[in-house]
């Protein structure tokens, strides 16, 4: 019962934030010095086009009533137009969400693949050569800036090897899957030295605890002790680990897209900001934020469903 | 596999890595080392880091040119020991000002509790739900490219942890005997906050600065690097690997050996926090 109202009431948990994530979106643009009108349309607008801005965004009436505006465009799906590319930024944004999309799931299966048994052999082989050789270098992993790391691989992979594609992305599937090894690599290598630590530390609390001791005093082999016990009770916290991580993610996906010349979000930001597009700088930090609030509610309800243990 | 609670005491002659005092001595070291580079480099580095040199060009590593020279003929040992005056100092900078606010929150937050509590964690849930730097490029895109909005950018999005820290702190220490001693014999809300509960209550503060360090860094050249935060001609490491980027297939030298002096920095301070968490009993 208790867990039935927590997955109905988690959410009014989230108004809120979602709320204050609004209003910060809200002020960015309205922070900016200058007539908003003229932001929102560049410099080389119409009267006629700055009185309907005007009219449709409340620009003459008190800021909370501004506020309003903006909210009732938002959930009309409107958040105004890109002064580049002259369209609907949500549109633009929908348009490039797939690259980044993908980007993050090959960077998440991979970052297991690699994080979980590195942290296996790390928490079996405790205080072994093995452990210290895995630690050593998944602290020195922190420090290495992935933009750096990418480039790195580019040289190995793309220019002494001729393996890979430089940059870019492709059009049909299997060509954007070869366009993106290098970038997923790279975000899940840095991803990987993040949450090896964390989940080293988390199989060996799992090792000692009591059902442990209990499998392994009915006779039970270490290595099903490990598989069939220790493993999946370190799931759950794993999830959570990777969304607690999420916004870290995103972060690095903006600068590898960069780095790779992937025409995901990220790169739509980064120009954006260049080319002091506004409209585009506030649709995309407004869907990054609601994404990773989405992803963190998602994992929430997740262990609370998986795992019966954690306590409400 | 067999799953060892107890450490094996096999190997104890290796530098045990992550216990003792050798991450935080080897933390220290390298540290020192960049600390020195840094005050030192005016008169060190064999170079100027900006004046170009255009018959020198994309010259590979040689004994004139240690590390080799960019696409305007200046020399990359040179840029490197002046970035690393910038790349302190953005860590120091990015670090100072978002501990400050953080420790002032966080002491507010815990100590009267109540509706000033409430109303800055919700702020602080609201930062928390931007993605960091996605947050401190769209307000560098409100301000203008430039180290110092990397500065403002980084102390309104950075203080959320140590605002966490402190509080969480503080809440159990604002209801230990010396403060309520200190109630009793009527000190003023301020110095109960500051003289008596914040000493005892930053340590884990001190420590996660230290790794703090590392984010920060990282984030300053990265944006350094996106063409947002220090600008060009000035060396920092993130902008030289910009640069480099162009000349990846003829001058490897250019990219390679800034990141690799970044990774050493980082590195340093992540072994300074493992260390001195070790040593302080701060668990992150």
């Amino acid at each position: 019962m208790h867990r039935f109202r927590f997955i109905l009431f988690r959410p009014l948990q989230l108004i809120p934030v979602l709320f204050g994530i609004s209003v910060i979106t809200f002020i960015l643009v309205r922070a900016i010095p200058g007539d908003p009108a003229r932001i929102l349309l560049g410099t080389k607008s119409t009267p006629e086009a700055i009185a309907r801005i005007r009219e449709q965004y409340g620009l003459d009436e008190p800021i909370w009533l501004q506020y309003l505006y903006f909210i009732k465009n938002l959930l009309r799906g409107e958040m105004g137009k890109s002064i580049l590319y002259k369209s609907q930024v949500l549109h633009l944004v929908g348009d490039r969400i797939m690259p980044t999309l993908n980007l993050v799931i090959y960077s998440v299966i991979l970052a297991l693949v690699i994080a979980v048994p590195l942290a296996a052999i790390a928490a079996t082989k405790r205080g072994r050569i093995a452990d210290h050789i895995i630690r050593l270098v998944s602290t020195a992993g922190l420090g290495f800036p992935a933009f750096w790391l990418g480039i790195m691989l580019i040289i190995l992979f793309s220019i002494k090897l001729d393996l890979l594609p430089v940059s870019g992305y492709g059009s049909s599937f299997s060509d954007q899957l070869h366009h993106l090894i290098l970038p997923s690599l790279t975000v899940a290598l840095a991803l990987s030295a993040i949450i090896i630590r964390s989940l080293r530390a988390g199989m060996i609390a799992e090792a000692a605890s009591d059902y442990v001791q209990a499998a392994r005093a009915k006779g039970l082999p270490e290595s099903s002790i490990f598989w069939r016990h220790v493993l999946p009770n370190s799931i759950v916290p794993t999830i959570n680990l990777l969304a607690i991580n999420i916004g870290w993610l995103i972060g690095g996906t903006v600068v590898i897209e960069t780095v790779f010349s992937i025409p995901g979000i990220g790169q739509l930001l980064i120009r954006a900001i260049f080319t002091r597009d506004y409209m585009v700088v506030q649709a995309v930090s407004l869907v990054f934020a609601v994404a990773t609030v989405a992803i963190n509610f998602v994992s929430d309800i997740l262990s609370v469903a998986i795992d019966p243990r954690i306590k409400l | 596999m067999s799953i060892t609670v107890a450490a094996s005491s096999r190997f104890n002659w290796l530098p045990r890595f992550g216990r003792g005092p050798f991450p935080l001595y080897a933390g220290a070291t390298i540290i020192a080392f960049w600390v020195i580079v840094a005050l030192l480099t005016p008169w060190i580095a064999p170079y100027d880091p900006i004046t170009q040199d255009l018959s020198q060009t994309l010259q590979p590593p040689s004994l004139a040119h240690l590390l080799g020279t960019d696409n305007f003929g200046r020399d990359v040992l040179s840029r490197i020991m002046w970035s690393s005056r910038i790349d302190l100092q953005m860590g120091i900078i990015g670090v100072v000002f978002p501990f400050m606010i953080g420790t002032i929150v966080g002491s507010l937050a815990g100590y009267f509790g109540g509706w000033v509590d409430a109303v800055f964690m919700r702020i602080l849930d609201v930062v928390l739900a931007f993605p960091f730097l996605v947050l401190m490029l769209s307000i560098i895109s409100i301000l203008q490219p430039g180290l110092i909005s990397f500065y403002i950018a980084i102390a309104l999005v950075g203080w959320v942890s140590y605002a966490r820290l402190i509080r969480a702190q503080v809440l159990v220490l604002k209801n230990s005997d010396f403060v309520i001693a200190g109630k009793s014999l009527g000190f003023s809300h301020l110095r109960l906050m500051f003289k008596h509960i914040l000493p005892n209550s930053i340590t884990a503060s001190i420590v996660f600065s230290m790794s703090d360090v590392v984010l920060v860094v990282l984030a300053g050249s990265s944006i350094s690097y996106l063409g947002l935060g220090v600008q060009p001609p000035t060396a920092e490491w993130g902008v030289m690997i910009a640069e480099g980027q162009n000349f990846i297939s003829s001058a490897w030298w250019m990219t390679t050996f800034p990141g690799l002096a970044l990774v050493l920095m980082a590195f340093g301070f992540s072994l300074l926090a493992d260390g001195l968490g070790e040593k302080l009993g701060v668990r992150e």
